[in-house]
C-alpha cells in the first residue's frame, strides 16, 4: 500500500505506507483519516528536504521502533552514529527541523548528535571555523563572559 | 554543514543537542558570538546545580561552590537569574543575607528550588528569596544546616 505526500512546493511523492509511517506525524494523520487515498500535505517541508527524509526512512524501514532511553544519564549517552547515517547527515539543518516537524525521533537524534559532535571538545575559535561564524565580541566582552561563567568550567 | 547553527534552531532542539555537553562545552559555545551567547547563556543558566551528589568528590564540589559564589558576587546571578528554572545550591559557604544582596529582584522562571545547609536565623531571608520566585514554585526543599 502506498501513500502520496505533498511537499510545500507542491511536488507529489509516492511512498510505501510502511516507510511513511516512520514519521509519527504521518502515522497519526493516516490513522485519523482511516482508509483513504487522499494525498497528505506537508506544508513545512520542501521537496528537496522531503527527498532526503524519505531516503532516510527507506534505509531504516525495517528498524525496530526505538525504545526511549530517557532514564539514562544524558552526559553518559553515547554520541555514536552509524556510518550510513553519518554520510547522510552531511546536509543543512533543515533536515533537523523536518525530522522535528514530522516526528521522526531517530532522525532527529542523529541530526542532534551530528551537531553535538561537531561542537564537543572544540575551542570557540574552532567552533567558529566549523560553522563559518565571525567573532563579533570585543575583547572586554569576551573577558566578561569568561568571568561570569567561570563556575561552569571543569565542573 | 553550511547552514547549520545552534542559534537558529528551536529551543527543544538546542536542548537535545547540548544534552551531552559538559560545562566546558557550554562556556566555549557561549564565547563563539553574540547570537550563540544568548542561546547558550539561556541553556547554561537554565539549570544551576551544584551539590555533593553531582560532584566527583568533595574537592571538585568545593571548587565549584567557591567559583560559583565568586561569580555571584561579580554580578552573574543578577545578570542571568532570569533564565534559571531549576536551582540547587548548598549554602553552607554563604550567608543568606549576602546571597540575597547578589540576587535579582525576581526569578521569573524559577519553579524548582533545593537549598541545603540553611543557617539558623536565616528564615526571614529565606522568605524574602521565596518572594522573588514570581513564577510560583512547583518543588521546594531545604535542609537546615
Amino acid at each position: 500500500m502506498t501513500v502520496i505526500l505533498v511537499s510545500s512546493d507542491n511536488q507529489d511523492f509516492k511512498v510505501d505506507k510502511e516507510v511513511a509511517e516512520r514519521s509519527i506525524l504521518i502515522k497519526n494523520m493516516l490513522e485519523d483519516v482511516g482508509e483513504s487515498d487522499s494525498p497528505i500535505p506537508l506544508p513545512n517541508v520542501t521537496a528537496a528536504v522531503l527527498t532526503k527524509v524519505i531516503e532516510y526512512c527507506e534505509h531504516h524501514r525495517n528498524d525496530p521502533v526505538q525504545v526511549p532511553e530517557e532514564t539514562d544519564d544524558p552526559r553518559k549517552r553515547s554520541n555514536d552514529i552509524e556510518e550510513w547515517d553519518m554520510k547522510f547527515m552531511q546536509v543543512d539543518h533543515e533536515i533537523i527541523l523536518a525530522a522535528n516537524y514530522l516526528d521522526i525521533k531517530p532522525l532527529l537524534d542523529v541530526g542532534c548528535k551530528t551537531v553535538a559532535n561537531i561542537i564537543k571538545g572544540k575551542t570557540p575559535e574552532e567552533i567558529r571555523k566549523a560553522f563559518n561564524i565571525v567573532n563579533d565580541f570585543t575583547p572586554e566582552e569576551e573577558a566578561q563572559i569568561k568571568k561570569e561563567n567561570e563556575w561552569a568550567e571543569d565542573r | 554543514m553550511d547552514k547549520t547553527s545552534l542559534d537558529n534552531l528551536p529551543f527543544e532542539i538546542q536542548e537535545m543537542i547540548t544534552m551531552s555537553f559538559d560545562q566546558q562545552d557550554f562556556v566555549n559555545c557561549a564565547t563563539v558570538s553574540q547570537a550563540w551567547n544568548s542561546t547558550l547563556t539561556l541553556l547554561l543558566w537554565n539549570k544551576v546545580q551544584g551539590s555533593m551528589e553531582t560532584a566527583k568528590d568533595f574537592e571538585q564540589y568545593w571548587d565549584w561552590t567557591t567559583k560559583f559564589l565568586e561569580s555571584i558576587i561579580g554580578g552573574s546571578l543578577i545578570n542571568n537569574g532570569r533564565f534559571i528554572e531549576s536551582f540547587r545550591l548548598e549554602t553552607v559557604a554563604i550567608f543568606m543575607g549576602d546571597f540575597l544582596n547578589h540576587c535579582p529582584s525576581q526569578f521569573p522562571r524559577l519553579t524548582s528550588v533545593w537549598l541545603d545547609g540553611v543557617h539558623d536565623g536565616d528564615e526571614e531571608q529565606l522568605a524574602d528569596f521565596l518572594d522573588r520566585c514570581t513564577a510560583g514554585l512547583k518543588t521546594f526543599s531545604f535542609c537546615p544546616l
